[in-house]
């Protein structure tokens, strides 16, 4: 959504609401809502432009927090209000705050059309690999062997990520951010925010009570560097303490090879805008205990927005055909019964 | 072999089926047909049977496609009980109607069609036209149509399959000649719609005049009928259906509240057509979305009503099952938009074809929760129309989503349609605050409870609303008991008060007797035909028919009290029959048919008679 | 699909043209290009005049059985259950595999223990690329044909089918 040019200068406080937040005190949440009332304002978007639409969970308080406009809608339905609201109200700028069980179990399908479709909403994620809100339960992100209160024994259940699941609904825009990369998650929200088409941002959430450290390995500021890739278009792919390890492919197949030995220009570069999402997608499969985890945008293309072919269509037809109802009343045949002439009676 | 032999005689109304294999072109005889019998002034009333397959093998009974016709000289209210007139192009069309002809009926056949291999594939032994029975039970007549329709065009540059295309106009022709109409108009429509291809438009004009022609000359008709007119009322008329009549509806109260209207909707038998017939409409700001289930569909209208458009979603049972957390969402959210329901046979995939009135409680009681919402019911084909705008005024003066009841029957089934006056209809006022001062999202108006429709877009009135249970008037979350209590109170308590603004019953006939006939949905014709055959016959009962469903109309009760019996015939178990019951403690006499088809005339003037004898 | 009559493009499968309503859906199926293909879609199996078949119940003798195909010069024998529904068919092909070279005492074998059991089968009203069909899956070249009431009306085999064929289509000459 490109921002439109504004002389309100909004700040933090313009987003804030009196409502008392819920989370749990450390709940990741906390931070995202603090870089959502700091970047929103300074999108230029006038607030009452802006909705907030969640489905169920944790995440999901999100809209009565921020002084917006919010509805708090049903598990997994969000993207489906969104599409609505974007077909009455192109002009309006619409995030759904989703998580991994309300996007990608039982809101599966919605979030796989809503991508496809591109749709210009800004899905954003919150994946803590858990059920929060019905106390601990295994989600469709959890690790497989994960014990949780619904699978003592450990889950049997193979999960998938999200961005790898954004890649296969054809979404134009995806990235990935952790809650307590406060600048990085500004900035990935504000590339979401400008991007014209369905922006999906997962943002690694950690659950402080049902799921702690689910995401330590990249949250762990002594193992970060090591552990988390982050992704610049144009770039080669760097990691390491000294940036020392990069990525390259050999054939079909990524690896992590120390720079010295192959020489930077021999590394891959990252590329958001290539039109297909192969390497995307093999950024999507990349985690521990192999290749570190990465961050940022990984995919940013321009596609034809939902919206903006419909209301093609609707104003194509309007210029083409007066909006006459009485012509579409007189569709097909008719005939005439005329007035009975003075004097006749039935 | 003159005219002179023939003799004429005039009846009050017929009753025709077509039927043949759906390659036939029955439909565009039946639809012909009528066009030029309702343009003579009669009252016309038709049902099409479509095929259940999508292709079925020609000649198969799978492959049969009806259309039934019913022509009065008197205002008529259905389709026609059983046929009078049974025209079978082919055996398995025969062996498929047969039944429903009436004894001495007229029974034409295309007899070129009963071939060995069309006979086997009707799974006839022997050929039924070989039965003496059959020309003593009815008045056969066996045609050689295709025979006689390729002598009609025999020179015409045409191949033979293009020819044999033209038996529908012939078989035209020759009811046109049987029934006394005219040709004009099907000739005229033919030079219209095969225009491009004017060798075309000859073979079928040609056709119908030999068709015609045939009955003026054959010896086998010896008797010619004529239906005169009926007088409606002054204006200009159309045919139309119930889905169509839906559609325009829904574009109108759109057009009469100079708003968008946005239709989200996955397509289902038998709603689809609503769906098709609005995305050809985007010159009147009509943006339909076909969304990736049913669930998607009602949260796409949620969100295009919360957006201030006028949103209305439509589906058919199954659809509704699935919707049914999304509407309880809505209930709470006390949006404005629209759910319609054509109604088919169920439980689950059901008869996905065939007509029913089984959703009733389902729309009453379909959700978890004390979720109260009006419900109405288109009376007619031509009703859908009136009440698609009905339920959005509603919806919008009352701050709820509404349901409207329609069902198969009447979205396939046309009448004609009077073409209403724009300037005579009400526009819809749509308010949207936007005084930020005192703004409370649940605040209430003080006639009708309902909320505020502020939309997104409007400064200053940012604010939060969801399913959770909420604070009146403020909105904010609220789990404390008082709150609850309030909002359900207040929510079954607006929904009651649209009572006040809808009309009340009116009652057909006396306003005391022994028996009132109380109907709902597209039973409403049949019942009002019946009584008014009893009453002919002397019989002290009345008609009153419910367009209202939730709320009841505040009279109705009173009304009820003033006759002995009410007797209920719907197209379920008994559904409206438990309600009356419970809410006006009013012991009914149910009557319930539960056969995917409509009630005829006579299965009520029967229970009518039963019931004062 | 173009409207065969009035020339209207409709979108595919629609019913009845939007134009002038005639019916389409006789147009948009598949239809036989060629006299073979007509055939093969439209012409009943009963066009091969199938033999009676030969039956014989399920305990009789594979002596008794093998005499019966070899009297009649015939490639198999149907065998029928009690009531006289078709449980199985008795081929040469079952004779080579299961008895030939086994030293089996044919007085004392069955023919139930050697036959395919349940065949495939068809009606006599079916068209031909029907039995064709049936003969693939069921791997046999003698299709049963059986009435409403699955008892055996006759025997179509593979052969029956390259005579009628050859019938209809012999003017093909060698190719040079």
């Amino acid at each position: 959504m490109i921002p439109e040019a504004n002389t309100i200068k909004l700040t933090r406080k313009d987003f804030a609401t009196s409502q008392d937040v819920r989370w749990c005190p450390g709940c990741g949440n906390n931070a995202i809502l603090a870089q959502m009332q700091k970047t929103l304002p300074e999108l230029g978007i006038p607030r009452e432009n802006i909705v907030i639409i969640s489905g169920i969970g944790c995440s999901s308080r999100f809209p009565y927090y921020m002084n917006t406009y919010g509805i708090h809608s049903i598990h997994g339905r969000a993207p489906t209000l969104a599409m609505g609201l974007k077909c009455a109200r192109p002009e309006l700028q619409v995030w759904v705050i989703t998580g991994d069980g309300d996007a990608l179990a039982i809101g599966g399908n919605h979030f796989t059309h809503a991508l496809r479709r591109n749709v210009d909403i800004n899905i954003v994620l919150f994946n803590n690999r858990i059920y929060g809100l019905t106390k601990g339960q295994y989600s469709p992100t959890s690790e497989i062997g994960a014990r949780t209160s619904s699978s003592p024994d450990g889950s049997i259940e193979n999960p998938v990520n999200p961005v790898g699941v954004a890649i296969g609904s054809e979404a134009s825009f995806i990235a990935r951010t952790v809650d307590v990369f406060q600048k990085h998650m500004s900035e990935v929200l504000r590339r979401s925010a400008d991007h014209r088409g369905a922006a999906l941002v997962e943002i690694a959430q950690n659950c402080i009570i049902f799921n702690d450290a689910t995401w330590g390995h990249i949250t762990d500021p002594d193992n970060r560097l090591e552990n988390v890739l982050y992704l610049e278009h144009g770039k080669p792919m760097r990691f390491g303490k000294q940036s020392e390890k990069g990525i390259r492919l050999n054939g079909l197949r990524p690896e992590v090879v120390k720079v010295a030995d192959i020489g930077e220009e021999n590394l891959l570069v990252h590329d958001e805008q290539a039109s297909e999402p192969t390497l995307a997608y093999f950024l999507s499969r990349m985690g521990p205990p192999n290749f570190p985890t990465p961050v940022g945008v990984f995919r940013a293309v321009e596609k034809p927005v939902y919206s903006q072919l419909l209301m093609e269509q609707v104003h194509r037809a309007q210029a083409s055909k007066p909006a006459d109802l009485d012509a579409l009343f007189r569709q097909g045949e008719t005939w005439d019964v005329p007035e009975l002439p003075e004097g006749d009676s039935e | 072999m003159s005219t002179s032999a023939k003799t004429r005689e005039e009846l009050e109304q017929v009753t025709i089926l077509f039927s043949g294999d759906s390659g036939d072109g029955m439909q565009l005889t039946g639809s012909q047909l009528t066009a030029t019998s309702a343009a003579l002034g009669n009252d016309v009333s038709t049902l099409p049977d479509y095929p259940s397959e999508i292709r079925a093998p020609a000649g198969s009974v799978a492959g049969v496609s009806g259309f039934q016709l019913h022509f009065s000289r008197q205002e008529i209210h259905t389709p026609g009980d059983n046929p009078d007139v049974l025209v079978a192009m082919n055996p398995a069309a025969l062996k498929t109607n047969l039944p429903r002809l009436l004894a001495n009926g007229v029974l034409i056949i295309d007899q070129d069609a009963f071939s060995e291999r069309n006979l086997a594939k009707a799974g006839y032994e022997e050929n039924p036209l070989d039965n003496p029975e059959l020309g003593s039970r009815y008045q056969l007549h066996p045609v050689p149509v295709t025979t006689l329709t390729l002598n009609a065009l025999d020179g015409l540059d045409l191949k033979r399959t293009v020819k044999t295309r033209c038996k529908n106009f012939f078989t035209l022709g020759l009811v046109y000649w049987l029934y006394e109409r005219p040709l004009e108009q099907t000739l005229e429509w033919i030079d219209k719609k095969f225009a491009r291809v004017p060798l075309v438009a000859d073979a079928n004009r040609l056709a119908l005049q030999a068709g015609f022609h045939y009955g003026d000359t054959s010896e086998a008709f010896a008797v010619q009928w004529t239906v005169p007119g009926a007088s409606n009322a002054p204006g200009t008329y159309r045919i139309i259906n119930g889905n169509e009549a839906s559609a325009l509806g829904f574009v109108t109260a759109a057009q009469l509240a100079n708003k968008a209207l946005v239709y989200s909707s996955y397509p289902i038998t038998p709603a689809t057509d609503v769906l098709n017939h609005l995305s050809r409409w985007k010159h009147m700001n009509v943006r339909t979305i076909q969304t990736e289930d049913e669930i998607a569909a009602m949260g796409s209208a949620i969100g295009a009503a919360y957006g201030g458009a006028f949103s209305v979603t439509g589906t058919s049972g199954p659809g509704v099952c699935l919707k049914s957390e999304a509407i309880g969402l809505a209930v709470m959210l006390e949006l404005p938009l629209v759910i319609l329901n054509v109604q088919r046979g169920g439980p689950s995939t059901g008869l996905p074809t065939k007509t029913e009135q089984a959703d009733l409680l389902q729309a009453m009681f379909g959700r978890h929760g004390e979720s109260p919402l009006p419900i109405l019911a288109a009376a007619s084909p031509g009703d859908c129309f009136e009440t698609a705008i009905e339920a959005f005024r509603i919806a919008v003066r009352h701050s709820t989503p509404v349901f409207v009841l329609s069902e198969g029957y009447l979205a396939n089934g046309s009448e004609p349609w009077r073409i209403p006056s724009l300037q005579d209809m009400q526009p819809i006022t749509v308010q949207h605050p936007d005084d930020p001062d005192g703004f409370q999202p649940y605040s209430r108006d003080t006639a009708t409870l309902a909320r505020p429709w502020v939309i997104p877009g409007t400064t200053g009135m940012e604010h939060c609303i969801g399913g959770l249970e909420k604070h009146p008037p403020t909105g904010t979350v609220s789990y404390a008991p008082e709150d609850h209590e309030e909002m359900c109170r207040l929510r079954a308590e607006k929904v009651a008060r649209v009572a006040d603004f809808i009309p009340e019953l009116e009652v057909n006939g006396p306003q005391q007797a022994a028996l009132l006939v109380l109907t709902w949905g597209g039973t409403c014709g049949a019942a009002l035909s019946a009584v008014q055959r009893a009453r002919k016959h002397g019989l002290s009962v009345a008609h009153a028919h419910l367009r209202y469903l939730n709320p009841f109309p505040r009279n109705l009760g009173e009304r009820l009290a003033h006759y002995e019996k009410v007797l209920i015939p719907e197209l379920n178990s008994g559904q409206l029959a438990l309600l009356i019951r419970a809410r006006y403690l009013v012991d009914t006499v149910s009557f319930p048919k539960l056969r995917g088809q409509p009630f005829t005339v006579t299965e009520i003037e029967t229970r009518i008679e039963e019931l004062l004898t | 699909m173009k409207c065969p009559s009035c020339g209207y493009e409709n979108l595919p499968g629609a019913d009845t043209c939007e134009n002038c309503a005639t019916s389409l859906t006789q147009d948009d199926v598949p239809q036989a290009s060629t006299e073979v293909e007509r055939s093969l879609m439209e012409d009943p199996v009963e066009c091969l005049n199938p033999i009676r078949p030969l039956t014989v119940n399920l305990p009789t003798s594979l002596t008794e059985a093998i005499q019966l195909m070899r009297n009649h010069h015939i490639g198999c024998v149907l065998v029928t259950a009690a009531d006289g529904s078709l449980a199985g068919i008795l081929t040469e092909r079952d004779l080579l595999q299961k008895v030939a070279g086994y030293g089996l005492d044919l007085e004392q074998c069955a023919v139930q223990d050697f036959m395919t059991e349940v065949p495939e089968t068809s009606r006599a009203h079916h068209p031909l690329g029907y039995a064709i069909q049936r003969m693939i899956v069921s791997d046999l070249r003698y299709l049963p044909l059986v009435n409403e009431s699955g008892q055996p009306v006759g025997i179509a085999s593979s052969r029956d089918i390259i005579d009628y064929m050859a019938t209809k289509f012999s003017a093909v000459g060698e190719p040079c």
